[in-house]
């Protein structure tokens, strides 16, 4: 008996996880690859992705109100840790950007990170596979599995209907009210064109038009005097080329990236809850947690790193240093 | 087999498919990054901080591939 008493604890909370995935099942995942329509707002047609957004705009908007309402010289409390947090962002954007551009790079991508962070904690905390409540709709997915298999699409139908005892009429699914914003492709593809377009920005005003010299390199062709001397500088030409090229795919990676990492996450959750009830998904909500923030990081200090590399220029190898 | 089968199975196919191949590569590249940063901070343990950063970024990349290959599987699944 003696042996067991450092488990107990662990056999107690799973007795008691146990227990609790008997009295909540959790129901067949449905899961969209698209945020899905909760009402009408005038012409505007609201998602619960848009929604969750909103939620967490506000609660930014509350949380730094609140922290920087009464400044202090001597910050404490809230106002202490917020300055702490943008302090640490600031000094990261300037080992990476250097001292000259960080008061113009840290802007935007800083409001990214805390936005992304921030919707990304949301759209976990909120706990999509758990909290089971919302419209209920007989939405298009429906119409279509029905073609496939119709008895799976009733079974999954009949399941819902005992969600935290909120019931979904036959046919229809639950369309839940949140939804982590960055399983929206809307959401990440505008933080992708935003962070961009303003990188395109940033090189315009660091070289001037001298900036399309590097994706339009023809000086090198111009002045070849041999065959050899010109194929180089086709080669020249074709990697400027890729170079331009390479700036809109950039925008791809930026949006799929974020998407595609919040989304599969969402997705791997709903599955395992599905399959072993809560024990299984408590871990791998730790795991997911890393993940919001460590793509919200990358997000951010991808888009320092690009900026830094859009100001720098052909020859100045020396601003580096 | 009539071709709404052939499409079902052509999708869960193409999926898994995917899915699969397209993760080799990442996985390869995430632990030959990770194994740089390791013998690197294990020589020199004061720089880790700032290894752990690139490695990170180093990984991202490397993981993008897998995960266009995951939306690529999901659009297979969902969308088509």
């Amino acid at each position: 008996m003696n042996k067991l008493k450092p488990a107990a604890p662990y056999i107690i909370v799973a007795l008691i996880l146990m227990g609790v995935s008997v009295f909540l099942p959790v129901t067949k995942p449905v899961s969209s690859i698209r945020a899905e329509h909760l009402f009408n707002l005038g012409p505007l047609s609201v998602t619960n992705a848009l929604l969750t957004t909103w939620i967490v705009t506000l609660l930014i908007i509350l949380l730094f109100s609140f922290g920087t309402r009464k400044m202090n010289l001597q910050p404490s409390g809230l106002q202490n840790f917020l300055e702490f947090c943008v302090e640490g962002l600031y000094n990261l954007t300037e080992s990476v950007s250097g001292p000259k551009w960080v008061s113009k790079f840290f802007a935007v991508p800083a409001t990214i990170f805390i936005f992304v962070l921030a919707a990304n904690l949301f759209g976990l905390f909120i706990g999509i596979p758990l909290v089971g409540f919302g419209l209920c709709e007989g939405g298009h997915e429906a119409a279509q599995v029905e073609t496939a298999n119709a008895e799976s699409q009733s079974e999954a139908a009949t399941a819902q209907a005992n969600r935290f005892g909120f019931t979904c009429e036959l046919g229809q699914h639950i369309v839940p009210f949140f939804r982590a914003p960055s399983a929206d492709l809307n959401f990440t593809f505008a933080l992708a064109v935003i962070t961009q377009v303003l990188a395109q920005v940033f090189g315009f005003m660091a070289l001037g038009v001298g900036y399309l010299g590097k994706f339009f390199v023809f000086d090198k062709i111009r002045s070849a005097k041999s065959v050899g001397e010109f194929a180089l500088g086709l080669i020249d030409v074709f990697v400027g080329l890729l170079e331009l090229l390479s700036e809109f795919v950039k925008v791809i990676a930026y949006t799929f990236r974020l998407f595609g990492n919040i989304f599969a996450g969402e997705v791997m959750l709903l599955v395992i809850a599905f399959l072993v009830p809560l024990i299984a998904v408590t871990p791998l909500i730790g795991f997911e947690i890393f993940v919001a923030f460590i793509q919200a990081f990358v997000f951010y200090i991808l888009s320092v790193a690009f900026y830094t590399v859009a100001v720098t220029g052909h020859g100045d190898h020396e601003e580096a240093h | 087999m009539d071709l709404e089968t052939a499409t079902f199975l052509g999708k869960l196919l193409g999926a898994g498919l995917a899915m699969g191949l397209g993760a080799i590569g990442p996985g390869v590249g995430i632990g030959i990054a990770t194994l740089g940063a390791l013998q690197s901070m294990s020589r020199n343990p004061e720089m880790s901080g700032p290894v752990v950063t690139y490695m990170f970024i180093g990984i991202a990349f490397a993981e993008a591939l897998a995960i266009f290959s995951l939306v690529i599987a999901l659009i297979l699944l969902f969308v088509i």
